[in-house]
């Protein structure tokens, strides 16, 4: 408080020094300026619009650092199974030259056996190892990284595509940790801004429909909807969601030729933020799979914010309803208490009316009444 | 707060005689009145912390026997079967390449059983990438522990991805699992975490062995903790507001986490100490890639026995994480909207001296008093 006073006294102290005209005011208007457009960036920057763009920039910034630190070649790779085969080619040798009039069955288990050892340790490379048929360069796309970028700060997390390198392995951890926290307030900001735009479409419908069903004059229509809070009830968000994720099934078994369901299986997963990974749209190595991750990215963007609108729209109503749990239970606590008998003031709580007969008890239960 | 609770009760009563007199039938009421009572109860009660606990382990124990017979049981073997059928004729080809060479040319053979190889291999990448083949058959891959491990990472949104339906059943089984699992989810991390919260409040009030007012907080008539902006009480001398600790205990707590499960798992897992870490963290953020997780390796390494424990253990390990990650985020919401609030103030002071320049020799101590509040 005090420091408020003394800050106005200086700026008047300044004002009056303009006011004059004195040489040093010129490089005060500069600093002022200076103050004004710094103050209105950030004051932009925490707006919505800022947000989604610094989230979408963080996510190409990421794109870009991701790609970089993969992209390297990784001779080792291509060692590993030639060393797989030289491995099994050795064995199946040792088999064949040793069975001097071949076996047939003797050679075939023993080949097979080979095979599986060898079917083996491909699943082991593939799994473990993160082993591609196609190159890193192949597989690190521009829109690959933009995809695994987002896959990391929404907290989906497919997996289709993960770091190998050591530093690629850090840097998505701390990606992560500046990352998350983006995008949570990103996600708060569309979830109220997708609101405010609901229950404003929601209500214009709502009176739409109201003024088509009742002829009645306009002055008796205002002052009912001036009385009545519209609420947007939690059906209303549920069938949005319902219709985005029909959309994105109908889209993705479309283009990718997944069946309904795959589709279906896809779009909650992916919404959900559950990211499974075992169906992403654009690894198919079609033609046209780039844009097709991009989209993917948008469906997935406007989707969170979709999430978001029904959590702020629909969390005042649950709130409510276990508020009304929590009384409930809290009642029950006090009345189980009154029963073993930890409130000994009676006058604290009234008779019920059953037991009205006697006179003074329903004096003292009408005082109490008035009291309240 | 006792006149209330006691005006409810009173309430209530009435209600239960009001309802008796209609229902006219004595026993019948008392029946269905015990019934909603005991239903309603019974909800109360699992709105509570330790009902949620319990709900939420049931819910996951669930989850694992349904998925355990829905994709190990009545899975699908396709992936396994094509696999089995592509060594079968790969191993007539290398018999036809045998044979056809009378005189074994080393040389030759070798080439054309490469050539024979890279195809299957070519055969096998994709298998195992898109169809899920691992080269054990479902009912050896979604062991009870594996199930327990899925389930979990369908209602906390991990979604590992390691193991994945192939069925039609289970994936809409998934979908609804999710659906129910989510909203349980987040019941239990809010409740969990604000329990969790208190206790740290608690403890770290009393370790510091001081009063909240000479941390720099002081207490405000609805009861909140707010940070002491200006010097407002003589006490506060070591008057810079040491705010920021709360939040970079919160780090400190989520850090030691992550490391302990990092050494753990580094241990049973036999990886690097960086890989283990890498695999908390994604875990605990509830990003999941997949790539990394406990189970079995395929030469065999470790015991079966070993294996289900391992996961029981990793499970119960990203349970008690999620918890705390709630708690830090219940902690941390306070600091970071004092902080924001704080933000804004310094901004809008930015604003403010500018407009009330003019005016601020009548109503300087006005704006002064209203600002120190707000």
């Amino acid at each position: 408080m005090v420091e408020r006073g003394r800050a106005s006294q200086r700026s008047h102290g300044m004002a009056s020094q303009r006011s004059y005209g004195t040489s040093s005011s010129s490089s005060q208007d500069s600093r002022t300026r200076c103050k004004n457009c710094y103050r209105k960036f950030i004051s932009f920057m925490c707006t919505q619009v800022g947000v989604g763009g610094l989230v979408v920039s963080y996510a190409i910034m990421g794109a870009f650092a991701f790609k970089a630190i993969e992209e390297k070649p990784e001779k080792w790779m291509t060692n590993r199974t030639s060393l797989i085969h030289n491995d099994t080619i050795k064995k199946l040798w040792n088999f064949t030259e040793h069975l001097n009039v071949l076996h047939k069955d003797r050679w075939y288990e023993d080949v097979n056996n080979t095979l599986f050892s060898f079917q083996e340790k491909i699943v082991y490379v593939v799994r473990k190892e993160r082993y591609d048929g196609r190159s890193h360069t192949e597989v690190w796309t521009f829109p690959a990284s933009l995809m695994f970028c987002l896959s990391v700060f929404t907290m989906i997390g497919y997996g289709h595509m993960t770091p190998r390198t050591q530093w690629g392995k850090i840097a998505t951890i701390l990606y992560a940790v500046l990352g998350i926290p983006l995008y949570i307030v990103y996600f708060m900001g569309m979830g109220r801004v997708f609101a405010k735009s609901f229950k404003f479409l929601y209500r214009a419908m709502y009176r739409c429909i109201k003024t088509k069903n009742k002829n009645v004059e306009e002055g008796e229509i205002t002052e009912e909807q001036w009385e009545e809070p519209i609420i947007v009830p939690s059906t209303a968000c549920m069938w949005v969601m319902v219709f985005y994720m029909l959309t994105g099934t109908i889209m993705f078994a479309e283009w990718e030729g997944w069946s309904y369901l795959n589709s279906c299986y896809f779009s909650f997963t992916s919404l959900a933020k559950i990211g499974i990974g075992d169906f992403v749209p654009g690894t198919g190595g079609a033609k046209d799979s780039q844009t097709k991750l991009i989209i993917n990215f948008m469906y997935l963007l406007i989707g969170m914010g979709l999430i978001a609108m029904c959590y702020t729209l629909m969390k005042e109503e649950i709130m409510l309803k276990l508020r009304e749990l929590k009384q409930d239970f809290k009642e029950k606590l006090f009345f189980c208490g009154v029963k073993l008998g930890l409130y000994v003031d009676e006058q604290m709580y009234p008779e019920p009316p059953r037991q009205q007969h006697m006179h003074g008890r329903t004096k003292s239960m009408r005082k109490s009444v008035r009291r309240r | 707060m006792q006149t209330a609770y006691a005006r409810m009760v009173y309430e209530r009563q009435a209600r239960e005689q009001r309802r008796g007199a209609a229902e006219g039938h004595r026993q019948t009421s008392t029946f269905k009145t015990i019934l909603k009572d005991a239903c309603r109860r019974l909800i109360a009660f699992l709105f509570t912390q330790v009902g949620v606990c319990g709900l939420v382990v049931a819910y996951n124990i669930l989850g694992a026997f349904a998925f355990r017979v829905i994709e190990g049981e009545m899975g699908d073997p396709r992936p396994e079967e094509t696999a089995k059928e592509l060594r079968e004729q790969m191993v007539h080809r290398l018999w036809n390449v045998t044979l056809r060479l009378n005189v074994l040319e080393e040389t030759q053979w070798r080439e054309e059983v490469v050539v024979a190889l890279q195809e299957y291999q070519e055969f096998v990448v994709p298998l195992i990438k898109t169809k899920g083949y691992r080269g054990v058959y479902p009912k050896e891959t979604w062991s009870f522990s594996a199930a327990l491990m899925y389930s979990l990472s369908v209602y906390t949104t991990i979604g590992y991805g390691n193991l994945a339906p192939r069925t039609e059943l289970g994936k809409i089984t998934t979908i609804l699992y999710a659906i129910v699992g989510m909203p349980l989810m987040l019941l239990y991390m809010s409740n969990v975490g604000e329990i969790l919260a208190n206790i740290f409040k608690f403890i770290y009030f009393r370790a510091c062995r001081c009063d909240i007012g000479s941390l720099g907080y002081y207490r405000t008539a609805s009861g909140t903790i707010r940070p002491v902006t200006v010097s407002q009480n003589g006490q506060s001398d070591e008057s810079s507001p040491r705010r920021t600790i709360p939040i970079t205990w919160c780090l400190l707590v989520i850090a030691i986490y992550v490391g302990i499960g990092g050494l753990i798992f580094a241990q049973w897992e036999r990886w690097s100490v960086l890989d283990a870490c890498y695999f908390s963290y994604i875990s605990l953020s509830t990003i999941g890639f997949g790539d990394l997780v406990p189970g079995k390796t395929v030469e065999g390494e470790n015991d079966d026995q070993e294996v289900e424990s391992q996961q029981i253990i990793c499970t119960v390990y990203l349970l008690v994480g999620s918890a705390l990650v709630a708690m830090c985020f219940n902690l941390m919401q306070e600091e970071t909207i004092e902080n924001l609030k704080a933000f804004w103030r310094n901004l809008g002071c930015l604003r403010k001296k500018k407009t009330r320049k003019i005016s601020v020799q009548d109503g300087h101590e006005r704006t002064a008093r209203y600002d120190g509040d707000g």
